[in-house]
């Protein structure tokens, strides 16, 4: 008989619950099931620790579950949706869930068993966004980047303007652009008469 | 008792571990240029033919201001496969040619077409959302080929909701728009601000709608219940001004931005899908220009800590 800590036996619980629901529940109950797992993520970085294997194994076979991988599908969806909108609003929301995502890959279930086999490349095909249009994503402070986050997660440090103007940063994240309040050929804070 | 334990080796190795950002490329590159050209490629690939898109763009330069803006609205709100091939990008092209019909009805005021485009995104990520929550056992090419099927079947109520949202802030936003002498003192502006609130818009009202429609469920029930989405969003937007505290304030030779920001219910925020905290405060960004005319840029939830 294996002894899981409360927080261990909370998260499988979670697991447990959604393993067997249906459309939509299935997908509205896994971020909480995620932030359990992450929870633990944290918990054991803070101290050292790691995995247990039976831990592993046990969340491992839940996941597998038709519930929870439906529920990590509409969640990758979310990821997806986010990394779509990577030029304004949605980066940092994107790289949120896109890291949540690697940890559940890289300790439970490879991504491609948690999909619809048609649908095994899709995690390649989102990594790809954030590469190709690198010059245009507003550019996330380190300061600002979760301490959890482990190194190899690049999508973090993908932006390549790192001068971009704060004008612009604030443009794009709180999606809203000042030459809406402009005429075409009015001068705009920052902008020289030669422009 | 704890069973044994193993110590954590992180396994991923992606291809992109190592990239690193070149500072020598953002000098070499214009934005504008690299957007105007995203959005050939983007109208192309939508099923627009180089005669349509000259025809369309007719006379504007396509790297100044109005044709920018629209760039900005198509390519910061990406449609999902866009630019590719294959199934899901053929499942998505039209729900992308209805948007650009939707918004280039307008042209050439390219700003109102960048608009239009902005809130028929919105409905197409919301119903997205949907089709990907309640079809998941479907492949995402037959998802994608659903979410189209339901946008196009939708835009007669996207055009009804759009009309009766503008319909509706007509109705509240009357009169004088808010003006803000921008000479004064910091504490002057403010009270200017305060004083104003009940008629600080937000500028064209297709714009207007589409960031009311965008936040509006954010705003507390007791904020929302009862009301239309636009009435909700001003009147929490009045609020914010009014009651809420300046968390920015800084005055250029030409323009002054404040931001107002006010505490939320506890647990009445929205909860982000992120798993980062649930949000606390409702947060206003103004602007004035050194006319006087003052717009709200956005307002919003957020998380943030708890300040002294």
């Amino acid at each position: 008989m294996v002894d899981f800590s409360p927080e261990e036996q909370a998260a499988l619980e979670l697991l447990r619950k959604n393993a067997d629901a249906v459309p939509p529940d299935s997908a509205r109950n896994f971020p909480e099931a995620v932030e359990s797992l992450m929870r633990l993520w944290e918990d054991h970085h803070r101290s050292g620790r790691a995995w247990s294997p039976d831990f592993v194994e046990e969340a491992a076979r839940l996941l597998r579950k038709e519930g929870n991988r439906h529920g990590f599908t509409a969640y990758f969806g979310a990821c997806r949706r986010y990394s779509l909108r990577r030029r304004g609003d949605g980066f940092v929301s994107a790289c949120y869930l896109r890291s949540k995502i690697q940890i559940l890959t890289d300790e439970f279930v490879p991504f491609a068993d948690f999909m619809h086999p048609a649908d095994s490349g899709a995690l390649e095909k989102v990594d790809k966004l954030y590469i190709k249009d690198a010059n245009d994503i507003a550019p996330i402070p380190p300061e600002e980047i979760p301490w959890w986050v482990p190194e190899s997660h690049w999508w973090w440090r993908a932006p390549t303007r790192l001068d971009m103007s704060q004008q612009e940063i604030d443009e794009k994240i709180h999606d809203y652009s000042l030459s809406d309040f402009y005429d075409e050929d009015e001068e705009m804070p920052g902008e020289t008469s030669q422009n | 008792m704890r069973s044994r334990s193993y110590p954590i080796h992180p396994r991923s190795e992606t291809p992109h571990a190592t990239h690193t950002p070149r500072p020598e490329d953002d000098h070499r590159i214009d934005p504008q240029a690299i957007n105007a050209k995203n959005m050939l490629e983007a109208l192309a690939w939508a099923g627009m033919s180089e005669q349509e898109i000259a025809q369309t763009r007719g006379n504007a330069n396509p790297e100044k201001r109005p044709w920018q803006r629209l760039c900005s609205a198509v390519m910061n709100n990406e449609f999902p496969e866009m630019g590719s091939t294959g199934p899901e990008a053929e499942a998505v092209k039209p729900a992308m040619a209805k948007a650009l019909s939707f918004s280039l009805e307008k042209a050439p005021d390219f700003k109102e077409c960048a608009y239009r485009y902005e809130y028929f995104m919105a409905f197409y990520n919301a119903t997205l959302s949907d089709v990907e929550e309640r079809h998941l056992h479907l492949p995402n090419v037959e998802q994608l080929k659903e979410a189209t099927s339901q946008i196009l079947r939708s835009e007669g109520d996207i055009r009804q909701t759009l009309k009766s949202d503008i319909q509706k802030l007509n109705e509240l936003r009357t009169g004088n728009s808010a003006s803000v002498d921008i000479t004064l003192s910091k504490e002057e502006i403010v009270a200017s601000l305060r004083k104003q609130a009940a008629i600080v818009g937000m500028g064209p009202d297709t714009s207007t709608a589409y960031h009311a429609r965008k936040h509006y469920m954010e705003l507390p029930a007791s904020e929302r219940d009862g009301l239309h989405p636009v009435e909700a969003y001003l009147n929490g937007l009045e609020k914010t001004i009014r009651e809420g505290k300046v968390t920015n304030f800084k005055k250029g030779a030409n323009s002054v931005n404040v931001s107002f920001s006010r505490n939320l219910p506890p647990g009445q925020g929205k909860l982000p899908k992120d798993g980062t905290p649930q949000h606390n405060k409702i947060f206003s960004a103004l602007f004035v220009k050194k006319s006087g005319d003052t717009r709200a840029l956005t307002m919003h939830s957020k998380s943030e800590p708890e300040g002294p």
